[in-house]
């Protein structure tokens, strides 16, 4: 195995609201080796993007705390160190890209300002030096008459235009890991791929490892070398890409495979849902967290959370936190392709969250007061 | 952007014309006229006749409104009842002393309020911020004259520090400012807060924080540089504000401005001053008003005054 | 990591999750509004000042107008351990120069800013709310109308206006109806419903074409049926804040008339024709100034505390 660029090991990120403690990354661990491509995926709300702020120290305290665990980055643990060692890494060594371009640039702010103030603060460069290099990467980014258009404020962009300023921005100081949360899911369709394909190219081009951080499985195919699948904050498969999608080992992972739409199916594979709804963070689920949504449970799901092991009838790094594909478990033969599971636990599934109480009428909003 | 401004400089016309129309009819509905200040002595006819020709107020009313407006257009608001001078002058005898107390109150009310609501911002929910806050509502919800007799019962009348009656000395100017700031730095306090906050938390601060930069750089160069606007915007009627709010304390501190003078004027109703002194407020705040609106164009690279 | 669990532990937590989510926006927002104890000590001083307005014929010592000729400028009580000897047991707060008892007339007072308080904000209310809901869902001449006469109401500086107002009135039957009181009424509602209204049509015209909207008129719902059961409530909660803004507004205008003699007449008490009154004497009887200056503040912010309260229990984003 390479030398790991990156090392998360067992990180707890947890926000203390009124209601309780929201247990948003529970006991994650993961690494990445330089200039590799890991894509980290799983529903809103599953604590990737907080996995993500947590490696920079982004997290908002309070209400937020990194509770336990180590981020070994380049040999040193980004947990220990004071917050002027900190900010020498962010936008130096770790950049991050942002999922709504529209919010995350600064609107009072020319674009030029926003990319040379990185390469000023890390790379001590003047103004002119800094202002040429911003131009640079405008075009290398494919921003059309790059000169021009630096002076000009986000505002006078459009949508996959200013994601691109946000890519350039996380270039800039040439980091040795970008992290891009959600890059596409802001844009339309048709930018989305071509977005994608910047990022790729620009990864092959410079080197830089990536954390891609995505809900869509179909995003990350292309892109990545390995997959981290997370649920209710944990990482629960984590597998070659190309083992996740032709050898999948969780019944999660397969429903995400069953809901995304694939060109190479059969014409009568339809597109199924995950019944029910993800688990409450603040109060997960005693055993595994996905057992409530799972068509293939038994009692022992309910009672014990499963560890992410090896999974036997799978290539050597592929693990999974599931009682039923484990040795002995009932799944470890199951075509996830044929066999849906127990159509009546879907049924049951289905009614409980018909028991939940309704979500609040639109009409009970008070919309917020114009003052 | 210079269209925009003639434009909304256009609309003023109308606005003024209207605020005459209703002051005017407010002062043609009232009981009483100059000549009646003393029933037991009615003036002999010749002598009403006579001043009322020289007053104009002779004319069918509509006339009289006609020639009042024509009579503004050449700068002229009329000759007061009770002082027998033109308005325009004794207004502008207390104008510069109006002035005065309201630049330095609005120079008081800035220098504590910005730092203080950025303080509280920063340090949300903690002492700090509650014990500014508190500032910020007393300032906001105690009236003036209220908060006069407070400071002129213990540092007038008690401590024997400061004078609360007249104008001309620094001493004469503390008190006065104090109180006319302190409203309008309460309510600039808890914009400024209230704009921090909803700047710091936005998407792009974090972006900023990801860069790398100091917390410094990030408060000051990202946040408080968007959390300005709004800020900005407010000193515009803030300061129309004080001047037009001075009226009270004023009077209440015998300064010699165009607040008292208002004041002494709606209880001698002394028409024409209180006509003369309503108009020359109603431009004032409809020019900040433009003003914020110019002002808002210029900081805020977003919006495209056409 | 893994645990075995009690399927009681389990039942709790999903209880849990029941009773968080079933929480309504409005009930959230008066659990918001209790939990703020500023909120909370405005509206006790609010109810107190309102037992003290109803009750204060039985509460009150002495009728508030009643003259103790002799017994002029007695201090308050407490003074008497720093040196005063003008007091007296029977004036708890003292009395002023004509010899009225000032706790009696501060308690009448009361009766004024409360009716003050509530009066003309109830008809200021009323009409905003249907000129604005008018102008917002309806449009058209009365939409251009309101915004014509906003321009030129906010041209006037509104304490100023309302000072305008009640002073030429002064001396018509309508100034003097109520010893003042009526014309002070038409002052705050002229100059006050204008804001309401297009606060009101800025937020119709925010929800009227949000999809809730939308799916009641397809399913046929009328207009007025439709700006009832589902404009309104959406609208209402900023109209709430401002309305708790209002209040302390309409005492703090009633005041400023009284204490510059344009007013409540004289000797009807009010906290304001108190202080004027008092002010003559000021510099050496300070006490029948004071008190009615304390009373202004302290009720004044008690409606400042629930409106900061309201406004942070039905917006919590908005933090001014």
């Amino acid at each position: 195995m390479a030398q790991q660029l990156l090392e998360v090991t067992d990180l707890h990120t947890q926000f203390f609201t009124r209601d309780g403690v929201v247990r948003a990354v529970d006991g994650v661990s993961f690494e990445v080796a330089a200039g590799e491509t890991l894509g980290i995926v799983g529903e809103s709300g599953c604590g990737k993007s907080v996995t993500a702020l947590s490696l920079m120290r982004l997290i908002p305290v309070p209400p937020g705390k990194i509770v336990k665990g180590t981020i070994m980055f380049d040999g040193a643990d980004v947990l220990k160190m004071d917050d002027d060692e900190v900010r020498g890494i962010r936008g130096n060594n770790i950049a991050m890209i942002f999922q709504d371009p529209m919010t995350s640039l600064n609107p009072v702010l020319t674009i030029s300002r926003q990319i040379s103030e990185a390469l000023e603060l890390h790379l001590k460069m003047d103004k002119s030096e800094a202002r040429k290099r911003t131009i640079e990467l405008l075009d290398l980014v494919g921003i059309p008459s790059a000169k021009k258009r630096a002076d000009d404020y986000p505002h006078q962009f459009s949508g996959g235009m200013r994601q691109r300023v946000m890519i350039a921005m996380a270039l800039s100081c040439n980091p040795k890991l970008i992290l891009a949360d959600e890059p596409t899911t802001a844009l339309d369709v048709t930018i989305q791929a071509q977005i994608l394909d910047l990022l790729k190219n620009l990864a092959r081009e410079f080197r830089t490892a990536f954390i891609l951080i995505t809900h869509d499985l179909g995003v990350v195919a292309g892109m990545t070398q390995r997959i981290h699948v997370m649920y209710g904050g944990k990482i629960v498969e984590k597998a070659d890409t190309g083992e996740l999608f032709a050898n999948p080992k969780m019944p999660y992972t397969w429903g995400l495979l069953r809901s995304i739409p694939r060109l190479d199916e059969r014409r009568k594979a339809k597109l199924v849902p995950i019944e029910g709804l993800p688990p409450d963070l603040i109060a997960p689920p005693p055993g595994c967290r996905f057992e409530p949504r799972c068509q293939y449970r038994r009692d022992i799901c309910r009672e014990k959370e499963p560890e992410l092991v090896h999974i036997p009838n799978s290539k050597p790094d592929h693990e999974a936190r599931c009682w039923g594909t484990q040795q002995g478990g009932w799944l470890v033969d199951t075509d996830w392709h044929k066999e849906v599971g127990d159509t009546r636990i879907i049924e049951e599934i289905k009614q409980e969250v018909a028991q939940l109480p309704p979500e609040p009428k639109p009409g009970d909003v008070p919309p917020p007061p114009a003052i | 952007m210079l269209r925009y401004v003639i434009r909304r400089l256009l609309l003023i016309i109308p606005t003024m014309f209207f605020v005459a129309l209703i002051t005017f009819s407010l002062a043609h509905l009232a009981p009483g006229n100059p000549f009646d200040k003393n029933p037991n002595r009615p003036m002999p006819q010749e002598t009403i006749d006579r001043i009322s020709r020289f007053y104009g107020v002779d004319q069918p009313i509509p006339v009289q409104f006609i020639t009042y407006l024509g009579n503004i257009l050449h700068g002229d608001l009329g000759i007061s009842f009770t002082r027998r001078t033109p308005v325009v002058d004794v207004i502008g005898q207390g104008i510069g002393t109006t002035f005065q107390l309201g630049i330095g109150a609005l120079a008081f009310a800035l220098a504590f309020s910005i730092p203080l609501g950025i303080v509280s911002a920063l340090k949300q929910n903690t002492m700090i911020d509650y014990l500014s806050m508190l500032v910020a509502t007393i300032g906001t919800t105690i009236p003036g004259f209220v908060l006069a007799i407070f400071l002129i019962y213990i540092f007038g009348v008690n401590l024997h520090l400061l004078p609360f009656v007249g104008w001309g000395s620094w001493q004469h100017m503390v008190m006065p400012m104090f109180v006319l700031g302190l409203g309008a730095g309460g309510f600039l306090t808890r914009i400024t807060r209230a704009s921090m906050l909803e700047a710091i938390r936005q998407d792009y601060v974090r972006t900023a924080r990801s860069k790398g930069l100091q917390e410094r750089a990030v408060i000051v160069g990202h946040a408080l540089k968007n959390a300005l606007i709004p800020i900005a915007t407010i000193i515009g009627p803030a300061t129309a504000g004080l001047i037009t709010g001075s009226f009270i304390i004023e009077s209440l501190f015998n300064v010699p401005g165009m607040g008292r003078l208002y004041v002494i004027s709606i209880l001698a109703r002394d028409y024409p001053i209180i006509m003369g002194t309503t108009l020359l407020y109603a431009f004032l705040i409809m020019i900040a008003n433009l003003t914020v609106d110019i002002v808002y164009g210029v900081l805020d690279p977003r919006i495209k005054v056409a | 990591m893994a645990t075995a669990v009690t399927a009681q532990e389990k039942r709790t937590a999903e209880l849990n999750v029941l009773a968080r989510k079933q929480r309504s926006l409005w009930g959230d927002a008066m659990y918001r509004l209790f939990r703020n104890r500023a909120a909370l000590v405005g509206l006790v001083v609010i109810a107190v000042a309102a037992l003290v307005a109803i009750f204060a014929p039985v509460l009150a010592p002495y009728g508030p107008l009643e003259q103790h000729g002799k017994d002029g400028l007695m201090e308050p009580i407490w003074t008497k351990f720093f040196g005063s000897k003008y007091t007296d047991p029977a004036y708890l707060l003292g009395s002023d120069e004509l010899g009225r008892d000032i706790l009696s007339r501060l308690m009448y007072s009361s009766r004024v800013s409360l009716i003050i308080g509530f009066v003309p904000v109830s008809i200021v209310l009323a009409i905003g709310l249907t000129v604005g809901m008018l102008a917002g869902y309806v449009g058209g001449v009365l939409d251009d109308f309101l915004m014509r006469v906003t321009d030129v109401v906010y041209a006037f500086p509104d304490l100023l206006f309302v000072i305008i107002i009640v002073a030429t009135l002064r001396g018509t039957g309508l100034g003097d109806a109520y010893d003042g009181l009526l014309v002070i009424f038409v002052g705050i509602a002229v100059v006050n419903w204008v804001g309401v209204a297009r606060l009101v049509r800025g937020q119709v015209l925010s929800v009227k074409n949000r999809e809730f909207v939308e799916a009641a008129r397809a399913v046929g719902a009328g207009p007025g049926r439709i700006m009832r059961k589902h404009i309104f409530p959406n609208i209402l909660a900023p109209v709430i804040v401002t309305v708790a803004f209002a209040i302390p507004g309409a005492m703090l205008t009633e005041s400023v008339l009284s204490f510059l003699g344009i007013g409540i007449r004289p000797p009807t008490p009010t906290w304001g024709v108190m202080i004027n009154e008092g002010f003559i004497v000021f510099s050496t009887s300070p006490w029948p100034v004071l008190l009615p200056s304390l009373c202004i503040s302290i009720v004044l912010l008690a409606f400042t505390f629930v409106g900061d309260g309201l406004r942070d229990a039905l917006d919590p984003r908005s933090k001014m």
